[in-house]
């Protein structure tokens, strides 16, 4: 230790804090044999620091002067004004500013409770909120639901249609239609709230069901249909949506969710979540379970009515076909499940018409006005 | 040894002994003694690294700032320390995370239910997510007192440890009780809710074994507060009585046929019964004049309420033993401290993120990707690749201005602010501090991970 042997002799003043009161103590400073020597004023020794383990805790002073503790965990403090021995210490000792180790307890800690937060998190987000909101979603009165239902149609409208007014198609012929077909299915299919069968101007193929027996088809949905019995099978479908209740549980879902996600992200004025999750909701909509039922209970009402329900499976065919090209505008709830041809044959297995006559949804007067309700 | 009443000039101050001929402590100055340049470098290199790690970086960038401002004072020649670690703070925030997550559900849940069940048909259909936030108002008057907690609890000075009593409960409801209080006095005993939280605080704030206490009185705060409330009270009292006394409630009818957009109406109506026009337009223009003269004033007086404030109950925080802090900063140094670093900091933030924007433009340029996409860009209209190569100018451009915005504050906000502070303080009877005995360490498992998860400002120290 040449540099060590260099500041032998080499003393001055500090002030010494024994770590338990505040009163500062005036000391002599020098180097012992791999330490650092503590003397009071009347030469006798106070402390021995080992050079190895002081430490200097005033990083961001501009003043020269230093201020040290004998190790991390230790009370006591010794600052030094002088600035020869404030230079002997800082070329002696070399770790003066090492950071405090991070124990392996402490890693331990941190990656305990990372996957305890991620867990919970995961926990929350889809196991328990999804079985609250489907308790809370039997439990909410229907004319609350319905005046609930009708805002929420508006404020989706809005944000499909960003920066025009959005547009419920309606002529007198088309509303007379759209109201026949309607009928016919929601006699039979016993809904607990009377349905708001409505189009949307929007090119989009799609149809979405919100809380409050609001049905929203798009006119893209209606000029992609061949036939009359394709969009009442969507109808239907959507219908099963509503009986299931499960507009009401996704909203409530969603509020679920919203606020956790809010405080991972750290934005809680809620707007991008809104946007967010609204965005979601309409691109894939249900889970898988959901849209099996609502399949399952349209394919059903459609047998009740005596309708085939071979026009379903023509139209999920379509769009697999439309999807295929990848067209942005055909984005949609109905479009982006992957599983298309499985729905059709399913639809196709469940037909009870067969090839045998039926009397159809519409007469053709009927279905073209339907075709052009968005055309004044 | 009590230096208050004696003369300036008599007192036998302890910086003129020297031992052994060297320079020995100015025991009574508080000192900032931080360099920009480093403080700037620290705050920027942890703001970025902040950004790559998806703000988990937060936790280190607080700790690296908060250890650089508080070895940057000193008082009476001896720094602050801050021993806070960031591991901790992520701990904390996990904990935080965990049980808010629980909490939030359940309130923003019932909270949707209670609002789909009793729906009237208020506009607040989609609101209700909004409405999360509700439930965790009151909360952060509990989390912001436990953060302090954790900040005293990890401050030292002398080795001696400062901390805070437990008491994060009875803020919260004091905190609420008195901010009820204020609104439904409009804003007049504002003061006093001031007065009585920072007593709360303050009374349970520790340097060791010694108690601090806030001494000052209301009336002073009530005075600096009137110069804001008075004349909005009176202007918002002359506005409410000269509506009730000069509006001509059977006017309205009148009001209502003119929308028919009978014009041959309307002019005859003007001319019979407006006798004089002139004054109609005099009055708008006086009166926005008028209200442009509040505006100013009310934000001038604002200005000078918090400062006023800062400055008197701080002084008035005494420790055991008698000592105290002099704050004397002055309102015109702030404000162009502010002014000043406002220019400099907008001045810097744009050349860079115009140089950065216009280089994330280039490698869209490169990429061929036709910068139009931006607008689809949350329209729902975009397919999976574009969505993802339109986030490239802000990805280059956006996050490190943002980064670049946040290290200039700490430059050229607070290192100014905080040296000025300390210039102007004056410290008194600090050796009464000597008494203070060691205080035993407080845990605070979760480290201000509440007040984190409840929003805390990301990239600052305090």
């Amino acid at each position: 230790m040449t540099a060590l042997a260099q500041y032998e002799r080499l003393e001055s003043t500090g002030r010494y804090f024994d770590g338990q009161t505040a009163r500062p103590r005036d000391v002599v400073v020098k180097f012992g044999d791999a330490s650092l020597i503590i003397l009071d004023m009347g030469d006798m020794p106070i402390a021995h620091w080992s050079l190895a383990g002081v430490r200097d805790i005033g990083d961001g002073r501009e003043d020269g002067s230093l201020t040290l503790t004998p190790d991390y965990d230790a009370d006591e403090r010794l600052t030094i004004d002088d600035p020869t021995m404030v230079q002997a210490i800082r070329t002696v000792c070399k770790d003066l500013r090492q950071r405090r180790p991070t124990t392996p307890k402490r890693w331990r800690k941190v990656a305990l409770w990372t996957v305890a937060a991620l867990g919970s998190v995961y926990m929350i987000m889809f196991h328990i909120v999804p079985a609250l909101s489907d308790q809370l979603a039997t439990l909410i009165p229907p004319e609350a639901e319905a005046a609930m239902g009708e805002k929420m149609v508006d404020q989706f409208a809005d944000l499909l249609t960003p920066g025009d007014e959005p547009r419920f198609c309606s002529t007198p012929k088309g509303d007379k239609a759209l109201a026949a077909m309607t009928a016919r299915l929601e006699g039979t299919a016993n809904v607990y709230l009377p349905l708001t069968v409505r189009v949307l101007d929007h090119e989009m193929v799609n149809a979405f069901a919100l809380p409050g027996g609001q049905i929203v088809l798009f006119r893209g949905l209606i000029r992609t249909a061949d036939a009359p019995e394709e969009v009442a099978a969507v109808l239907a479908h959507e219908i099963g949506h509503v009986v299931a209740r499960d507009p009401t549980r996704l909203t409530l879902r969603s509020a679920g969710t919203a606020g956790i996600l809010g405080l991972l992200l750290g934005d809680f004025t809620g707007a991008t979540v809104t946007v967010a999750l609204s965005e979601a909701l309409l691109r894939s909509g249900y889970q898988r379970e959901a849209e099996t039922s609502a399949d399952h209970f349209a394919t059903a009402l459609l047998a009740a009515e005596g309708l085939p329900s071979e026009p379903m499976a023509a139209f999920f065919l379509k769009l697999k076909e439309m999807t295929g090209d990848s067209d942005p505008g055909l984005l949609s709830h109905l479009s982006t499940h992957p599983d298309l041809q499985g729905r059709a044959d399913k639809a196709r297995e469940a037909d009870t018409v067969g090839g045998s006559a039926f009397k159809p949804v519409l007469d053709d007067q009927e279905w073209v006005a339907l075709r052009n309700i968005c055309q004044e | 040894m009590s230096t208050i009443d004696y003369p300036e000039q008599q007192v036998w101050k302890p910086k003129n002994r020297t031992y052994l001929g060297t320079k020995t402590a100015e025991p009574d100055r508080l000192e900032y003694t931080g360099g920009r340049g480093e403080l700037f470098w620290l705050a920027l290199s942890r703001m970025l690294m902040t950004i790559l790690t998806l703000g988990i970086g937060r936790f280190w960038m607080t700790t690296r700032l908060r250890r650089f401002y508080w070895s940057s004072i000193s008082i009476g020649g001896e720094p602050l320390e801050y021993t806070g670690r960031a591991g901790e703070k992520l701990i904390g925030f996990l904990i935080a995370v965990v049980i808010l997550a629980v909490y939030l559900v359940f309130t923003s849940l019932l909270l949707t239910f209670a609002g789909f069940a009793v729906y009237d048909g208020d506009p607040i259909a989609l609101s209700f997510l909004q409405l999360s936030i509700l439930p965790l108002f009151p909360l952060g008057f509990w989390a912001q007192y436990r953060a302090r907690r954790y900040i005293l609890a990890r401050t030292r000075w002398r080795g001696i440890r400062f901390g805070l009593a437990p008491g994060a409960w009875g803020y919260m409801w004091r905190a609420l009780g008195w901010g009820f209080l204020t609104l439904v006095t409009a804003g007049l005993l504002y003061p006093l809710m001031q007065l009585k939280l920072s007593r709360y605080l303050t009374d349970r704030s520790h340097y060791g074994s010694l108690r601090f206490t806030q001494e000052g009185r209301l009336r002073p705060l009530m005075i600096s507060w009137m110069w804001v409330w008075m004349p909005v009270a009176v202007v918002a009292a002359v506005g409410l009585f000269g509506a009730f006394q000069y509006f001509d409630f059977s006017t309205i009818g009148d009001l209502e046929a003119l929308g028919d957009g009978d014009g041959k109406r309307l002019n005859e109506r003007d001319e019979s019964t407006d006798p004089n026009p002139f004054s109609l337009a005099a009055g708008a223009i006086g009166g926005g004049a008028m209200i442009v003269a509040l505006f100013a004033w009310v934000t001038f007086a604002l200005i000078h309420h918090r400062i006023f404030s800062f400055r008197y109950l701080n002084s008035n925080k005494v420790l055991e033993g008698g000592t105290r802090f002099d704050f004397r900063i002055g309102m015109g140094s702030i404000i162009g401290i502010y002014i000043v670093g406002s220019i400099v900091i907008w001045l810097l933030v744009g050349i860079i993120a115009g140089l950065l924007i216009g280089l994330s433009f280039g490698i869209m340029a490169a990429l061929g990707i036709d910068p139009r996409v931006l607008r689809e860009f949350g329209s729902g209209e975009l397919t999976g690749l574009s969505e993802l190569l339109s986030v490239i100018p802000v990805i280059v451009g956006y996050l490190p201005g943002i980064a670049a915005y946040i290290a200039l504050r700490h430059a050229f906000f607070t290192h100014p602010l905080l040296k000025e502070v300390a210039a102007t303080v004056t410290v008194n009877d600090l050796s009464a501090a000597n008494e203070a005995a060691q205080r035993a360490h407080d845990e605070q498992a979760e480290a201000g991970g509440f007040a984190d998860a409840l929003g805390a400002d990301i990239g600052g120290a305090f």
